[in-house]
């Protein structure tokens, strides 16, 4: 096909492509939350986009992208701390991305060990961010959990990770089975954008056949 | 969303940038002269402007989010973070519930919600009354590579493109059958069958995207040309250079009380 | 008397933006008709027909669907009988075969696992897509994907078929098949109601034709008497089919009826030169 000769993997034609990207993964989360209410289901799915674009174009530029959007989404709800929750986004990205890169984001099996890492990550790093910026009380539903920790007698810091377990679980879970479910369905053509190592040594298999 | 051209006020002449180092000075001021006077004059200034640029309704939603933070945090932070000695007397006992607040947790939600308060609704005026392409401009003139000024002003012209899209898909799909308005199960099998053709519409565009891009110069190393202009005033330099100076002498502030005033 | 199976009183729709699409429209459409919608950009053509599966709500006025008000109905009953293909193919399909796809909407409005297969081979066979059955839908050429979702809506039979735009972009043989299952649905006693820009197309292969103009129905008619009602089409700023523009010019005008198609010209002026 002709297009072999655009290979995204190599220098300004990947520059390119990541400009497309990057936006595009951004756009990709807001839309994810503009279903999600318009459908009025009680989760945020914003992380979807930077999944996707996590592994179609490798982990740093799905770091790009997913920073990216916590910095637009704060400067549009107004509170500018809220982009620190970027470093969230930057541990989902590299989870998928890395994941990808070695091959095991293709199964089910994959797919719930993705799942549950960045759940994990999110509320990890999540619950330090929560704390140091807004003292530990967001002003969303997460907070009544929080509430209900410390009330067992649990400090502040370690009331908000253990709140935030099982909402991640659930929010950024179902984003990232959701980004696996979306990949499974595009054609081969797009899946993988980014070159990286494995990529490059199919396409020089190819070429010895 | 944020990019709207009404007629031209002081705050929305001003050149892009110099709202970027006034929001800078803000958030210094904010967080390292932390003075809770200091908040709550930011927050009533930011209010008369907002007010003045017809921000309200908008401003509402915001103000809503303020209002839960402020009801959340001082009721949970009051009645059980972070006190260590329950024998203290609490401040003052709601009737109703028997929640007791105590003086230490007020404190604590009071330091964080005036940092994060005016902090909101500042941001909130400098941010609306700029148009993001122009942002966009401003930052490449400032210095910021190509690459990231498109990035950034693509960012909010594909967020409405998809949104049609979204609109479009899912009207597709309601009028195959597809459930939007059942039990919440059924509006979350609905999630993807709509999710699925926006992404994947998205990204058959890139590779012609890429190619168009490429066809327009996008990677070519001469320097750009600028279509609009926008212009510095006098205003600008002294509102820069003061913000510039508030953070400095902020910074300057919080290393001599915590070092120096031991 | 013909049935109406569709009816709107009076029906205005305005757009969350503060556009005004429909002013105030009367429309019947009866069973069995074959109607075209034409009109520039904005008319409100794609307006009106998103009410008649109720994917639009009025703003005011009524819009009926079998004599019942569309905002007493579920969008997911109405469209059973009312099927929509929409402009844009790639809108309408999320599966990664052409297969599953063609199985999405009839599993969708309940159909059993064997009505489900019957009814899909019968639009494969209908259709001619037996050889993209398990190829990704996204990867088909653009004539191919519009069969197709011609085709999953065909699946369930719906009584009203719905095209919006639907020989945009495709190729002679697609056009002729389009053609065919025009007739097929007509004969069969179903309603079909197509949007479109091509006026040959639509002179050719329509009983009926509705002209709309910033959102009011500007004329209503046969296509023999609407080609000819030059003001009109000014007004909605189209212009009739080039063979109809070609025999008013020979005929300064002067004719009762407008030639809708080549064939009609042909046989029209082989009998004057004789």
């Amino acid at each position: 096909m002709g297009m072999r000769t655009i290979d995204s993997s190599k220098g300004k034609m990947r520059t390119t492509y990541m400009a497309i990207l990057i936006p595009l993964g951004i756009a990709i989360n807001f839309v994810g939350g503009q279903i999600a209410s318009r459908l009025a289901l009680p989760l945020f799915l914003d992380s979807i986009g930077t999944a996707i674009v996590a592994a179609i174009m490798g982990p740093f530029v799905g770091a790009v992208s997913g920073v990216g959007f916590n910095i637009i989404s704060s400067i549009i709800g107004g509170n500018i701390l809220s982009s620190l929750f970027g470093i969230c986004n930057i541990a989902t990205a590299f989870i998928v991305g890395f994941m990808t890169r070695a091959g095991k984001f293709k199964t089910v099996v994959h797919a719930i060990i993705a799942t549950v890492a960045v759940a994990l990550a999110n509320a990890l790093l999540g619950a330090p961010i929560a704390v140091v910026v807004y003292g530990g009380i967001q002003g969303g539903g997460v907070d009544l959990l929080v509430a209900g920790m410390l009330s067992l007698g649990r400090d502040i810091l370690s009331a908000a990770f253990l709140a935030r377990v099982p909402i991640n679980l659930v929010d950024k879970g179902i984003a990232v089975f959701a980004a696996w479910l979306i990949l499974m369905r595009l054609p081969d053509s797009l899946k993988n954008l980014a070159g990286g190592k494995k990529k490059i040594e199919e396409e020089q298999e190819e070429e010895s056949n | 969303m944020i990019q709207e051209r009404y007629k031209p006020t002081f705050l929305r002449k001003l050149y892009p940038n110099t709202k970027l180092w006034m929001s800078l000075g803000i958030t210094f001021a904010i967080l390292f002269f932390k003075n809770v006077w200091l908040s709550l004059a930011i927050m009533i200034a930011s209010l008369i402007m907002i007010a003045y640029e017809k921000y309200i309704l908008e401003f509402k939603v915001v103000m809503v989010s303020i209002l839960i933070m402020a009801i959340m945090m001082f009721s949970i932070n009051g009645t059980l973070n972070p006190v260590i000695d329950y024998s203290k007397d609490p401040v003052f006992i709601l009737p109703l519930l028997n929640w007791k607040f105590y003086k230490e947790g007020l404190e604590y939600a009071l330091t964080y919600f005036s940092r994060i308060a005016p902090l909101m609704a500042s941001l909130f005026l400098l941010f609306r009354t700029m148009n993001m392409t122009d942002l966009g401009i401003g930052m490449y003139e400032g210095g910021v590579p190509y690459n990231v000024s498109f990035m950034f002003i693509s960012t909010f012209q594909i967020i409405p493109v998809l949104g049609k899209d979204m609109n479009q898909i899912m009207d597709a799909q309601r009028a195959r059958g597809l459930d939007t308005e059942g039990n919440l199960l059924k509006r979350f099998k609905a999630f993807l069958p709509v999710m699925v053709p926006v992404v994947a519409n998205s990204i058959m565009r890139v590779r012609n995207q890429a190619v168009a891009l490429e066809t327009k110069g996008f990677n070519s190393t001469a320097k750009k040309t600028v279509y609009r202009d926008l212009p510095r005033t006098k205003a600008d330099h002294f509102l820069k250079w003061l913000s510039i100076l508030i953070a400095v002498s902020s910074v300057i502030y919080k290393i001599v009380i915590t070092y120096v005033l031991k | 008397m013909k049935e109406c199976i569709i009816q709107t009183q009076d029906l205005v729709h305005t757009y969350p933006t503060g556009v005004t699409a429909l002013k105030g429209v009367n429309l019947s459409i009866y069973r069995n008709d074959k109607i075209s919608i034409i009109g520039q950009n904005g008319s409100g053509k794609t307006t009106i027909v998103r009410h008649f599966n109720g994917l639009l709500k009025p703003t005011s006025g009524k819009v009926l669907l079998y004599g019942t008000d569309t905002t007493q109905q579920k969008v997911g009953e109405m469209s059973r009988k009312v099927g929509y293909v929409f402009q844009n193919p790639s809108h309408q399909m999320f599966c990664t075969t052409v297969k599953d796809e063609l199985e999405a909407a009839p599993k969708n409005f309940g159909f059993t696992a064997q009505e489900t297969k019957d009814a899909v081979e019968e639009v494969v066979e209908l259709m001619n897509i037996k050889d993209v059955l398990n190829v990704h839908p996204l990867t088909l050429d653009y004539t191919t994907k519009k069969i197709v979702t011609i085709a999953s809506v065909l699946t369930f039979k719906p009584d009203v078929l719905i095209l919006d735009e639907p020989t945009g972009g495709l190729d002679e043989a697609g056009r002729v098949m389009l053609t065919n299952i025009i007739e097929m649905m007509h004969r069969n006693g179903h309603t079909v109601i197509m949007i479109s820009h091509d006026m040959d197309y639509v002179a050719e292969n329509s009983d009926r034709i509705i002209v709309m103009c910033e959102g009011e129905i500007i004329d209503d008619g046969v296509p023999e008497d609407i080609f000819l009602n030059a003001p009109v089409l000014q007004r909605a700023q189209l212009e009739p089919p080039q063979i109809t523009q070609l025999d008013l010019y020979l005929e300064n005008g002067n004719q009762s009826r407008a030639i809708l198609s080549v064939k009609d010209f042909v046989d029209k002026y082989k009998q004057n030169i004789n």
